[in-house]
């Protein structure tokens, strides 16, 4: 039988009785293999291949580490047998480029260097140049560069260059900037002047405004310095906003129109408001002198009170009889003629009389009729 | 038929005008005794309650004194130029339908039955 050789390491087994000069090279060599090759533990480091078993589910490359009492701190590296992903459980430092076409990390902080990425999920990621990425899913984003990107999602991004977005932006919270937005190339929405918002536009600057399935306009400055509202709904239209610079007019302030009817009218609700005041402290007066026995205050309201006309009635003064020729004459005085009757053959009259009659709460009724 | 005679009452004027009577109040006060009538009803007692306060006036139509306003209320009623009486036991609802326009004989204080007009 000759010497044969093992599959995986091709270490030499001598053949059973022979390599009688030469089993020392051929162990020798086996050792240098072994040496070389299979070297898995240290003190410091221990290196997992797997479980040997082709047909395990599980079988991860392992990287583990020990620390100075001989006791394992961690696996920092875990590589996946059955997907070939490479989990790390600690930070990565690159000092160049990543090429990747899917990135996930808790936290991802370049140095300079820009990052290129198929797909980029972090919860912090921190570029100080550029990034590239079709999709970005991440709960904050600090750019110091650009970032181009089809689809960022993010709870914040601050960026301290451009940042352009060829979708949409839908931001939950306030969406700052510390220079312009730009839209499309076609305009900008930025900081002019004193700090004042600004948008800016070749031609002419225009804002719209859109009732979602009843109307739509387009508000902005032409650029001759007027002001228009039109076109979309309202059919290519355009209607200009007249002001004083167009009008020789200055109507009154209002301000100070408002202020005099302010003035006026709190006049008269202080009087009201004094007068109601008054009354209320003199009944409550009235009434607290009544509870301590000086009832002179109380009646003297009330008198005066109870001496006002307070009803009125035209009470029933009888019914008369007159014939004709009679001549003219007042059978009671003060009343008045509130029925008439007109009777043949001999022409006869009757008539139904009434007093009018007021009252005084503080007295009663009195009969009116005096001349 | 108990009635109760208030006397004849006339129009008068009195100077000053009462504080607590209206401005342009009518006056009447009794001939016999110069009562006002405003004392009489306002502070007076002199009607039983629910009595009927009768005015009767004198009418040359007819040459008889003749009722013209019967109520239980003394004071919807002004006796100036008439008699009033006051009818003590009539307890019927509607005074006025049954005592007016009938004439009275102040002789001998009794109603005509029929009405005179």
């Amino acid at each position: 039988m000759a010497d044969t050789i093992t599959p995986n390491l091709a270490l030499i087994k001598p053949e059973i009785g022979a390599s009688a000069d030469s089993w020392g090279n051929k162990l020798n060599g086996n050792f240098d293999i072994l040496d070389l090759k299979s070297v898995r533990q240290t003190i410091q480091w221990t290196l997992v291949l797997g479980d040997d078993n082709p047909a395990s589910g599980a079988g991860a490359f392992l990287i583990e580490r020990w620390n100075n009492a001989g006791v394992k701190s961690g696996t920092p590296v875990t590589i996946n047998r059955q997907t070939g992903d490479v989990a790390l459980a600690n930070n990565l430092t690159v000092n160049g480029s990543i090429f990747t076409n899917a990135f996930s990390s808790s936290s991802l902080t370049t140095n300079g260097g820009p990052i290129t990425a198929g797909a980029i999920t972090a919860t912090t990621l921190n570029a100080t140049t550029s990034i590239t990425t079709p999709t970005y899913g991440g709960t904050n984003m600090a750019l110091g560069g650009a970032i181009s990107s089809n689809t960022v999602t993010a709870n914040a991004i601050t960026s301290n260059g451009a940042l352009t977005v060829a979708g949409g932006i839908a931001a939950n919270g306030a969406l700052t900037t510390n220079s312009n937005v730009t839209i499309n190339s076609a305009g900008s929405f930025g900081v002019g002047g004193n700090n004042r918002v600004m948008i800016q536009q070749a031609g002419d600057p225009t804002i719209s405004f859109h009732s979602v399935g009843a109307f739509g306009t387009h508000f902005g400055m032409s650029s001759n310095g007027n002001f228009y509202m039109g076109g979309w709904s309202h059919s290519g239209v355009t209607y200009q906003f007249w002001t004083s610079r167009d009008f020789n007019y200055v109507p009154p302030s209002t301000a100070t129109v408002d202020a005099k009817d302010n003035v006026l009218i709190s006049d008269y609700v202080n009087r009201d408001t004094n007068l109601f005041n008054d009354y209320v402290a003199r009944i409550s007066t009235a009434e607290n002198n009544r509870a301590n026995g000086d009832t002179s205050l109380f009646n003297d309201y009330n008198n005066k009170l109870n001496d006002k006309i307070s009803d009125g009635r035209l009470e029933y003064a009888g019914d008369h009889f007159r014939t004709q020729g009679s001549g003219m004459n007042e059978p009671i005085g003060g009343a008045v003629v509130t029925g008439l009757d007109i009777q043949a053959p001999t022409p006869h009259y009757q008539l139904r009389l009434r007093r009018m009659q007021l009252y005084k709460p503080n007295t009663g009724w009195f009969t009116v009729g005096a001349p | 038929m108990e009635i109760k005679d208030h006397g004849k009452w006339s129009m008068y004027w009195p100077r000053p005008v009462p504080s607590t009577a209206i401005p342009n109040a009518a006056f009447a006060r009794r001939d016999e005794d110069d009562m006002d009538w405003y004392d009489y009803i306002h502070r007076g007692n002199y009607f039983k309650k629910d009595s009927i306060k009768v005015t009767v006036m004198f009418m040359d139509a007819f040459k008889k004194w003749v009722v013209l306003v019967a109520v239980r209320e003394p004071d919807r009623i002004f006796p100036a130029d008439q008699i009033l009486l006051e009818i003590i036991d009539y307890e019927g609802d509607n005074p006025q339908e049954f005592f007016g326009r009938k004439s009275y004989n102040p002789e001998t204080k009794t109603f005509s039955e029929n009405k005179e007009f």
